[in-house]
């Protein structure tokens, strides 16, 4: 199997997975293509030293948001000068409507982004159901440091929640 | 809605999501990726650029050696600014090391602040440098083309020492400006770090 073919097959298996990463992590639709961009580069450049040490979705979670972080703290500022690919690999069709479903998702989406980069890393993980030993592998600290700090943003989380309703 | 149903809330969430999404499969096979350069490619590419400058600029000073090689003071100057242009390349360290698929989210930001940090401290210094090297290379140059020597003419040489020292005072008073500003990305990298060291630990 080629290069290119295994790229696309991961890419195709896994969009979800980058999608999401871009959605939580850039708001402007410009700033999503270039982000899509830079992540499938990363991809491609990393696919010769993939081992399975670790799963796949796991592999490409640390890429992407890796990847999603820099681009986010706007680490390498060098954008108009990169030698860019064409837009829109990955495309997206709009919701049809707003419905009692969205306003839950709203919320959500706003308390993860009421939290910093990390933070968010790492209830993205927890949502996405991985178990502490991934989150802990992916963000570089320990499993009672996940612990911890998940606890400590669900409890926070249920503050808010509360104090919303009332 | 309470905090035991978010992840259910995601869940179904990303389920629909997953559906909207497709990818492109004809764009993809059309692009060739090994020709494309990511963000951090061209910044280390302008990296090791920067880095290999001062070697150019200390061969420079080395070449020019060769023009004024009666005199010895010129020759000390010469290989002053070279042995700077040298210290500053060995002092520049470049981010090679950072490899997204393998290093984990703090660490590879940590290197990233890291060497943000290193650069703006670096960058105060390297100004002096480039000053220094202007003048030494500025100097023999001068003598070679012009004939004019700086150390053997006395008016001349307090006339040059004037304008100098007033290039000198100029320079000090940007720098200044300029130091700020790379104080405060200094600064920046410094509590980026501290942040993510609270991370990893807290």
């Amino acid at each position: 199997m080629s290069k290119k073919t295994t790229f696309i097959d991961i890419i195709k298996k896994h969009k979800g997975i980058l999608y999401k990463v871009i959605t939580m992590y850039c708001s402007d639709n410009e700033d999503k293509k270039d982000l899509e961009q830079e992540i499938l580069i990363q991809i491609w450049k990393s696919l010769d030293s993939y081992n399975d040490t670790y799963a796949i979705t796991t592999w490409l979670y640390k890429i992407s948001m890796n990847v999603a972080i820099s681009h986010y703290r706007k680490t390498f500022k060098t954008k108009s000068s990169t030698v860019r690919l064409d837009t829109g690999l990955l495309e997206f069709t709009a919701a049809p409507e707003t419905s009692e479903r969205s306003y839950e998702s709203e919320k959500l989406k706003a308390l993860l982004s009421d939290l910093n980069e990390f933070d968010k890393a790492l209830m993205f993980l927890y949502l996405e159901d991985k178990d502490y030993e991934v989150i802990a592998h992916v963000l570089g600290i320990s499993k009672t440091n996940v612990a911890t700090k998940i606890s400590r943003i669900k409890n926070r989380w249920k503050e808010e929640l509360s104090s919303s309703k009332n | 809605m309470n905090v035991d149903e978010i992840k259910n809330i995601w869940k179904n969430d990303m389920i629909t999501l997953e559906t909207r999404v497709k990818i492109n499969e004809d764009k993809i096979n059309q692009l060739e990726f090994n020709k494309a350069q990511s963000s951090f490619d061209k910044f280390l590419q302008i990296s090791i650029a920067g880095k290999n400058m001062a070697l150019v600029y200390a061969f420079i000073s080395i070449s020019l050696i060769i023009l004024v090689k009666d005199s010895a003071l010129y020759i000390a100057l010469l290989l002053l600014g070279a042995g700077l242009m040298v210290f500053s390349y060995f002092q520049h360290r470049v981010l090679k090391k950072i490899d997204y698929a393998s290093l984990s989210i703090v660490e590879l930001q940590k290197a990233i602040y890291k060497f943000r940090k290193h650069t703006a401290r670096t960058a105060i210094y390297d100004m002096s440098i480039v000053a220094a090297w202007f003048v030494t290379s500025g100097l023999a140059i001068m003598k070679w083309r012009k004939d004019f020597d700086i150390f053997e003419n006395s008016t001349d040489l307090s006339s040059s020492t004037i304008v100098i020292g007033i290039l000198i005072v100029t320079m000090v008073i940007f720098s200044k400006i300029i130091y700020k500003n790379y104080d405060t990305k200094l600064k920046e990298s410094e509590d980026n770090l501290a942040a993510i060291n609270k991370f990893e630990t807290e």
